[in-house]
Parts: structure tokens; C-alpha cells; sequence
């Protein structure tokens, strides 16, 4: 029997998506974003979260999502480890918490790394992020550059 | 000799209007009678003058008599005076008219109607005064309960403020909850215990978040109430105040009735 595994549910514009809690570090209110020049435009900026500079990831940004007629959620950072680094998700709202063993891989047709399952639940399905792919080539090329190489 | 008197009737009938009748009689009996318009005697010329009839008495009196006659009597009810005339102390004969009694009343009956439109007009005057005095309280009142329910809109806005406080406490508690729950998974086996705790923390901060949105909803509920009662409330003072003006044109035309009243009763008593 396949073991229950936790996943933090949050939404990106109408939609809901998850991650896998033991990639995640904390979720924290939005704190004040340093815009950085240079970056990718999916990139909002760096903040300081107790003496430690994190990146905030606007996924927003990278896939087109529209934040229009959104009810009123509770913007949050989910501070995510990544390749031993820290790397924090703006999103709109975090839902809860979510048991389950109900998980299928996504179909290969579709398949372009971003999302390795999906949660099936009564009402609904929720994919989930792949954190180790999801900040390919530009952002981590970017993040792990520490020159002044600009990035499209 | 009494017959000389007969060119005086004319003079005497026209002095009243040709609306009197009047009489010349001797000893005995009516010389000439001339009927007034008003009024035709229940007698001719010729006719013998009868006991109890101020002709006869104005003769064997030798005074002048007055006489109401009833209508009952001789059918129409008049007034007749009649006086005796003399000839060197000696009593020839005597003259009377006769008055319809409803000309006698007229005057009188104008001057009653006239005071009685005048209290009428008063009375009516302190009615509307009545009325505008109750309009002018509605609109007083009309006031105090806008104010009572903006006083209720303030409060509501305080409760909102207080649901808000309740409703950041319920989502950081959430937080809260969350981030225990992190903690508990990445503990792994150890942390096991703690992860109840964290979900129940987290199960009681959502339904907190719930209700206290419910809450809000009937705030805003309530609020909307309030603001659609208030309009109402400024709608019904408005009336109150057209009521007022209405009264007040009408109370203006009852004054100037009501003046025309007084002068019809100060008139009528001067006839």
C-alpha cells in the first residue's frame, strides 16, 4: 500500500496547484520585495527573511496567469528548498493541507516537466509542481550566476 | 277728514320699498289697503276692523300698537304697527302697515350666518394649526431617528473593525498552522503527535476565518438596511415638509376668508 503523502495546496489566479511539504520550509506573509534589475521577469525581487535573502519566483509571470476578479485570498510566500538553496513562491492563497494517496503521474503526451502528479480529489484535480523542474536554465543559471550575465 | 290721509299711502308704500302693505282705516271698518309685494292682507277694503287687531286697539287705545301676527293665523306671519290718527285731540281713525316677518329677520338672520362662518373659520384655523404643529413633530422625529440610525451605521462600522481584528487573528493562526504542520513532516516519525496538534490548530483557525466572513456578510447586510432605511427617512422628511407648505398656503387662504367673515358680520350688524 502506497504511503499517505502531504501536500501544501495554494492557488495561482482561479486555479489550484501543489507541492510537496517536505519542499517547503515555511509560508510566510508577502514581506517588501527589492526589485532587482537584470532578472528575469518572472523573478520579483529578493526579500529579507530573518537576516536571509531569499528570491521571490512570480509564477504569475511565467505562465500568463491572470490575477483578475480573484476573490479575496491571503497573498503568501511558500519558501521552498531548492538544490539546497532557498527560493520563495509568491502565490494568491494557501487552501490547506492535503493527505493523500490518490496520486497519478501525468500522462507522457503532456508531459514538459513542470508538473510531475496530479492529486485526485472529489471535487477536483490538482497538479503538482515539480520544484526541481520548474526553475530550469534561465532562473537557475541566473540565480547560480553571480556575474552580470544577462539572461532573456 | 280721514279719508285726506289716503294720498299720504303711496308716499308711506314707496318709503318701504313697495315690500309692505299699508292700511288706512276710520272707526270701524278699512278705508284703503295697498299690498305690498312681500305681503297680501288677509283683508280688503270695506272689512270691518275686529277685536284684538292692532287697528282696532291703535283706535280704542289711542296709542300705537305694535302686533306680530303668526302665520298660522292669517296666513303669512307679518309684523303690523299701527297708529292712531287725531284730529284736535279727537281720534278719526288710524293708519298701519304691515311688515313680513322673514324681511324683519333678514338682517338678523345675515348678522347669526356671519358670526357663525367667522367662529367656523377660527375653529378651522386652529385645526390646521393642529395639523401643522403634528407635521412640524413628524419632521422633528423623522430627524431624530436619522440620526438614531446613523448612529447604528457607526456602530456597525466599529463591529467590522472588530471582526477584521478577529478575522487577521483566525488567518494567522491558520499560518501558524501551517508552518507546525511543515515542521511536523519534516520531523518525519517524530514528529508525528505534533502534526495533530498542528491540524487541529489549523482545522479551528479555518472555521474562525469562516465565520467571522459570515459574520462580515451580515454586517454588510445590516449596513445596507441602514443606508436604505435612511433614505426612506430623508424621502418621508421631505414629504413632512411639502405637507408644511401645504398648510401654511392654506392656512394664509383661511385668514383672508376669515377676515371676509368679520367684515360680512361687522356689515351685516350695521343694516
Amino acid at each position: 500500500m502506497t504511503e499517505t503523502k502531504q501536500y501544501i495546496q495554494f492557488t495561482l489566479g482561479q486555479e489550484n496547484y501543489a507541492v510537496q511539504i517536505s519542499s517547503v520550509l515555511e509560508i510566510i506573509k508577502p514581506l517588501e520585495v527589492r526589485n532587482l534589475i537584470g532578472a528575469p521577469s518572472f523573478v520579483l525581487g529578493v526579500c529579507q527573511v530573518r537576516d536571509e535573502l531569499i528570491i521571490i519566483i512570480d509564477l504569475h509571470k511565467k505562465f500568463c496567469i491572470s490575477t483578475a476578479n480573484l476573490e479575496k485570498g491571503e497573498p503568501r510566500f511558500i519558501i521552498l528548498e531548492f538544490e539546497s538553496k532557498h527560493v520563495g513562491l509568491y502565490v494568491d492563497d494557501v487552501v490547506d493541507i492535503i493527505e493523500t494517496i490518490s496520486i497519478e503521474e501525468v500522462p507522457d503526451i503532456v508531459h514538459y516537466g513542470t508538473i510531475c502528479d496530479i492529486i485526485k480529489l472529489e471535487d477536483g484535480l490538482i497538479p503538482i509542481l515539480d520544484i526541481d523542474q520548474l526553475f530550469p536554465n534561465n532562473a537557475t543559471t541566473w540565480l547560480n550566476s553571480g556575474n552580470d550575465e544577462l539572461v532573456s | 277728514m280721514i279719508e285726506q290721509y289716503t294720498q299720504l299711502i303711496p308716499m308711506i308704500y314707496d318709503s318701504l320699498f313697495e315690500k309692505s302693505s299699508v292700511a288706512l282705516y276710520n272707526h270701524e271698518q278699512f278705508l284703503e289697503i295697498k299690498n305690498g309685494k312681500r305681503i297680501t292682507l288677509p283683508f280688503k277694503a270695506g272689512d270691518f276692523l275686529w277685536e284684538g287687531s292692532a287697528a282696532y286697539d291703535s283706535i280704542h287705545k289711542g296709542v300705537m300698537v305694535k302686533k306680530e301676527v303668526a302665520e298660522e293665523a292669517k296666513g303669512t306671519a307679518y309684523y303690523s304697527i299701527a297708529y292712531p290718527i287725531k284730529d284736535k285731540h279727537e281720534i278719526i281713525g288710524g293708519m298701519a302697515i304691515a311688515v313680513p316677518l322673514d324681511m324683519l329677520n333678514a338682517d338678523h338672520k345675515l348678522q347669526h350666518m356671519s358670526h357663525e362662518l367667522a367662529s367656523s373659520m377660527e375653529q378651522m384655523s386652529a385645526a390646521i394649526q393642529n395639523i401643522a404643529n403634528s407635521a412640524q413633530l413628524l419632521a422633528e422625529n423623522g430627524a431624530g431617528v436619522a440620526e438614531s440610525s446613523q448612529e447604528i451605521h457607526n456602530k456597525a462600522e466599529e463591529m467590522e473593525e472588530v471582526v477584521e481584528y478577529i478575522n487577521s487573528v483566525a488567518s494567522d493562526t491558520k499560518l501558524l498552522g501551517l508552518n507546525a504542520s511543515i515542521e511536523a513532516a519534516r520531523a518525519g516519525e517524530m514528529g508525528r503527535g505534533f502534526g495533530v496538534v498542528a491540524t487541529e490548530i489549523r482545522n479551528m483557525a479555518t472555521s474562525s476565518l469562516d465565520s467571522s466572513k459570515n459574520i462580515s456578510k451580515f454586517i454588510h447586510g445590516i449596513r445596507q438596511n441602514i443606508d436604505d432605511m435612511t433614505d426612506e427617512i430623508t424621502k418621508f422628511g421631505d414629504n413632512t415638509q411639502e405637507i408644511s407648505a401645504a398648510l401654511q398656503e392654506i392656512t394664509a387662504s383661511i385668514e383672508s376668508l376669515t377676515q371676509t367673515a368679520e367684515e360680512l358680520e361687522v356689515i351685516s350688524a350695521n343694516i
